[in-house]
């Protein structure tokens, strides 16, 4: 099959293509080849032009600025996790994501893209409170993680607008718990993921991110949760807890499918919130007892 | 000591797959060559109302039934004539073949067959596609008036009066699931003309199965078609019957197209559309005397068919002979039952029915003596079989049972005792062991009446001594095993030994690779052949020896009422797993596994350790990883993403040890040894599991969506009951 193939030499040759017609951008393909898939002997059939962007340095950097960590659209998972700033909660999602040959073309701008809601690397960074780069000619914005994806296979992402970077505040993790149940222990597809990560002040809860992953229609994440747990301590969060571990449970909507039940992630989500309120939580603002 | 035989050599193709180097028949170039798609029903149960063929582009062809040669018929012959090459009015299953398009483009083949699928119209039926659907004749029956491939009884003692006289019966169901094979390389051939002949190259491991199959279809003598296995990417037993079915219809078109025809599946295709491992139901009626010994069982074995009949029959009665285990029980009625439904299909997979018969058994034992209050093992080695007992078929068990031994070696090394007692019940750990048995061979008569098989040695003029087998390569090491044994019989070095030719034109036929018989019963005539050659390698010229298959005179069958000796000799093993249940995942993690074999004598350990890990691997990801589901038919798994097999990852080391018992039919002593090493790994994780979560199990695979809805079925937690097709659940048997 003919399709078109684009290799911009520039960040800003990529978004004049992007704002003169229809492209779909190209990162590590690892989403993208599955979707395009022919039959075996077949070159990808591919529906639509393609402009490849894993090359290009503006995207594949890694830096630090004050207390945030910028992460090229384009960075490989490999980078990421090699790269010292980088949060452990996040390296722990990588860690387990696909197979190294896999985190060796895989990158975070293609699991944003992506907007899978069982996507591990999104979830950690619904936690961490990161922030989306867009950039298009007329310049760039930055959009909370949560209101780039917008439903399954949704982003809000324009037609003339590429994911440069991700952005994440550091020092949000000083305590930090992630669990992914996959379908097996390596290149795994999540059942469900489980990150969680914040500060701890004085005993006292300071910012905190809690973000569940494929039991809804996006990655689940509640502030106003959140908020009722912040400043607490140990005491609070126990007292707290049966209110909250019914409000997650009130937002979770599960579905069956190949990969598992309803049941069964509602009842795993259930033990992920006890295992954080009545362990993690506690271990935290306690200190070791 | 061990044999000098047993002694690891290095595999002779080790280093050539391990570089790549070895050609698959994807690698292969023709002159000319076409490339073929199959053309696949989208319902699973219909009648064609329409065909509205589309118009062809020049160079292609659409191949169907209309283009089978007169003297030829629609079928692909395995033991019935059932399962058509193509469906001409009737479709029984989803992705069933109605045609094949032919031509030289892959990608324009790939849009016709979107093109010619959607064109065809079905009056379509209510598909039965469970085994309780087929039982209940769903839609009514697929096949016959019972929807039975098979009904099968056997009989020993007085199983009725003896259930009449039981102080306690004990009434127990257990359903395994669908497994697929995943060999490595797809269903692939290449079908062309040489020589005049239609002459088939394909990945299989039974190239008489395939000539078979061919000339049946094309209506020619056996002679008239060749067919070459080439460098074969795996089997598992889905490269025993399947490569027919593929076969057949690039059969028909060559005969008339006469170009070189290249048909391999795509994965996903493979996945969707080949014939799986057969779901299995096994009801047991166990009656206990006061003594609460076992006085009589009486088993209800359904397997899930498919849609045409294909190796059902025989699965069936390796299931029904499995499902005693290795105990020995005075009273004992089988029947078993092989249903159709609309599915592809299930044919062979590694174990051929006795991994389920062998789960249910092993898997009741457990749950009787929690039931009775004795430890499991205990209650297992009360009943086990020795040497002279009577099997469940009335035959007898001739050889030395090992398993006594072989089961202190297990619980020494795993420290099963202390860890049993240790980890409680329910608290998230858990270890179990397994005893089981796999007969050497085709079942019954199969090898003196179906197969009679013949090898030839030649002594080349060179020499060298030539094998001129059936057999093939399928990664379990045959090219070097029976090489190893006819270089010891000859006192020459194996690499002497030429063992390259797979042309059914020019080999006889020693059967099929296939039930653990390739060892066992073509290995002992190579080397019986081989001894007519000793001392004649310096004589001029070629010459040929050659070895038929003969029954020892001591065993006897009955084909009619099942009984005798179901099996020449038997494979015995002893498997122990540990594993931890994960309270908030229910994920299962695998801590330990041991095991022991009797396989007679290893030919060469390091082909048995891999077959033993491999095995062990394989059993594990059945026990408790790969799910495969179907609805309306279609199968949900159907990527490598969904459809999970182990990884390196998944699974510890597996721990073995070989425990020597010579037998005397097979070469050097040897037994089968492919099967038995995926047999028992099931019931000994299920027996683990049972322990770590504290309730009976009664399927598998066991996945923690399984688990989960076990434990909180006994759990008194605030969740809400769900209700599984089991009977309530009940605290495993607490350690001794
Ligand atoms: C074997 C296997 C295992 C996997 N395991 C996991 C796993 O464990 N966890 C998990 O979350 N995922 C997993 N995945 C999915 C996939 O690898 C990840 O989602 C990965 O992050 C995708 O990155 P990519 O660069 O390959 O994306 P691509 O396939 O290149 O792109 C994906 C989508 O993002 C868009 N896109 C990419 N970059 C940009 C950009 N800069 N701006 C705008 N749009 C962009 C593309 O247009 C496309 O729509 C697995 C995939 C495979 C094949």
């Amino acid at each position: 099959m003919s399709a078109e193939w684009i290799r911009p030499r520039t960040l800003q040759e990529a978004l004049a293509i992007r704002s003169a017609r229809h492209v779909r951008p190209l990162a590590g393909a690892t989403d993208l080849y599955v979707r395009y898939r022919g039959i075996a002997g077949t070159l990808p059939a591919l529906s639509e032009a393609v402009m490849y962007i894993g090359h290009l340095n503006e995207l594949t950097a890694i830096s630090v600025h004050e207390h945030q960590l910028r992460i090229g659209a384009a960075a490989v998972y490999t980078d990421v996790a090699a790269h010292p700033a980088t949060p452990g909660i996040l390296k722990n999602a990588i860690a387990e994501l696909g197979a190294p040959a896999l985190r060796n073309v895989g990158t975070l701008g293609g699991n944003i893209g992506n907007a899978s809601p069982a996507a591990d690397a999104v979830c950690t960074l619904y936690a961490l409170d990161a922030q989306v780069e867009l950039a298009s000619l007329g310049g760039a914005r930055r959009v909370p993680i949560d209101a780039v994806i917008t439903g399954p296979g949704q982003t809000a992402i324009a037609e003339d607008e590429l994911i440069t970077a991700i952005l994440v505040p550091l020092g949000y993790d000083s305590f930090s718990f992630y669990r992914k149940v996959g379908t097996r222990r390596a290149n795994a597809l999540s059942k469900l993921a489980f990150a969680a990560c914040g500060e701890v002040e004085d005993y006292t809860l300071g910012h905190l991110g809690v973000a569940i992953a494929a039991v809804g229609p996006t990655v689940i994440r509640s502030r106003e949760l959140e908020e009722r747990m912040r400043g607490a301590d140990g005491r609070k969060i126990a007292n707290l807890r049966n209110e909250l571990i019914a409000g997650y449970l009130a937002l979770v909507a599960p579905i069956s499918d190949q990969r598992s039940t309803a049941q069964y992630r509602r009842w795993v989500t259930e033990n992920l919130l006890i295992e954080f309120l009545d362990r993690c939580l506690p271990s935290n603002l306690n200190g070791p007892q | 000591m061990r044999h000098k035989i047993t002694r690891e050599v290095e595999r002779v193709d080790a280093r050539i797959k391990s570089r790549g180097e070895l050609p698959y028949l994807a690698d292969y170039e023709f002159e000319d060559r076409l490339y073929a798609r199959v053309v696949r029903s989208r319902v699973a149960r219909g009648t064609i109302t329409a065909r509205n063929t589309p118009a062809l582009p020049e160079h292609y062809h659409y191949i169907t039934a209309d283009d089978i040669p007169p003297e030829g018929k629609n079928c692909v012959r395995m033991i019935q004539d059932d399962w058509p090459a193509f469906a001409e009015h009737e479709v029984r299953y989803y992705g069933e073949p109605l045609g094949l398009l032919v031509g030289p483009d892959r990608d324009t083949l790939a849009q016709l067959v979107e093109q010619f699928e959607s064109a065809v119209e079905y009056r379509e039926h209510e598909a039965a596609v469970t085994i309780d659907e087929g039982l209940a004749l769903k839609g009514g029956p697929v096949h016959g008036s019972d929807n039975l491939f098979a009904d099968l009884h056997t009989r020993k003692g007085d199983p009725e009066g003896a259930l009449k006289r039981s102080a306690r019966v004990i009434e127990r169901e257990f359903r395994t699931a669908y497994q697929e094979h995943v060999y490595i390389e797809p269903q692939a051939l290449v079908g062309t003309r040489e020589n005049g002949m239609v002459t088939i190259y394909i990945s299989t491991q039974c190239p008489f199965y395939v000539r078979k199959a061919v000339s049946t279809a094309l209506g020619l003598p056996p002679d008239d078609v060749a067919v070459v296995q080439t460098a074969t990417g795996g089997g598992f037993g889905g490269k025993e019957n399947y490569p027919d079915v593929v076969a057949v219809p690039v059969a028909i078109a060559v005969a008339k197209i006469d170009r070189p025809i290249e048909l391999i599946l795509d994965r996903m295709e493979d996945l969707k559309y080949t014939s799986k491992r057969h779901p299995s139901r096994v009801r047991y009626r166990v009656g206990l005397d006061e003594t609460e010994r076992i006085i009589a069982v009486d088993v209800d074995m359904v397997l899930e068919a498919g849609a045409y009949e294909s190796s059902s029959r025989v699965v069936l009665q390796r299931g029904m002979f499995s499902s005693n285990s290795v105990y020995e029980f005075p009273n004992v009625h089988v029947r078993g039952r092989a249903v159709a439904t609309n599915n592809v299909p299930s044919d062979a997979f590694r174990g051929f029915g006795a991994p389920q018969g062998l789960f249910a058994a092993e898997m009741l034992m457990t749950q009787i003596a929690r039931v009775i209050g004795l430890d499991e093992l205990t209650l297992k080695q009360q009943h086990l079989l020795k040497q002279g007992s009577p099997t469940l078929t009335n035959g007898r068990i001739y050889e030395e049972v090992k398993l006594p031994e072989m089961l202190e070696h297990v619980r020494r090394v795993s420290g099963y005792d202390h860890k049993r007692a240790a980890y409680g019940l329910g608290l998230g750990r858990g270890i179990g062991i397994s005893l089981f048995k796999h007969g050497s061979a085709f079942t019954g008569n199969g090898e003196q009446e179906i197969i009679k098989a013949r090898v030839r040695i030649r002594k080349r003029a060179d020499g060298r001594p030539e094998l001129l087998v059936a057999n093939v390569e399928i990664g379990q090491g045959v090219l070097t095993t029976f090489r190893k044994i006819v270089a010891e019989v000859l006192d020459i070095p194996y690499s002497e030994v030429v063992y390259d030719n797979h042309n059914t034109s020019q080999i006889p036929d020693s059967g099929p690779t296939c039930a653990s018989r390739s060892v066992a019963i073509v290995g002992y005539l190579l080397q019986e052949a081989a001894k007519k050659l000793k001392g004649r390698l310096h004589e001029p010229g070629e010459f040929e020896v050659e070895q038929v298959y003969e029954h020892p005179a001591h065993l006897h069958w009955d084909a009619e009422s099942l009984n005798g000796d179901a099996y020449p000799s038997y494979a015995w093993g002893v498997n122990c797993v540990e594993v931890e249940v994960d309270r908030v995942t229910y994920e299962v993690n695998v801590v330990g596994v041991w095991t022991a074999y009797d396989v007679g004598r290893a030919i060469d350990e390091g082909v048995i350790r891999g077959q033993i890990i491999g095995g062990a691997i394989q059993g594990l990801g059945y026990a408790g990883l790969e799910k495969l589901e179907n609805a309306r038919g279609r199968f949900l798994q159907h990527t490598m993403a969904d459809y999970c097999i182990p990884t390196s990852l998944d699974y510890p080391n597996v721990d073995y040890a070989l425990f020597d018992n010579p037998y005397p039919y097979g070469p050097f002593g040897a037994k089968g040894a492919g099967e038995v090493v995926f047999d028992g790994i099931a019931p000994a994780f299920g027996s683990a599991v049972q322990q770590a979560i504290g309730c009976e199990i009664a399927q598998l695979p066991l996945t923690p969506e399984y688990i989960s809805e076990r434990v909180h079925g006994t759990d008194r937690t605030v969740h809400t009951q769900r209700k599984t097709h089991t009977a309530e659940p009940q605290p495993v048997a607490s350690s001794p």
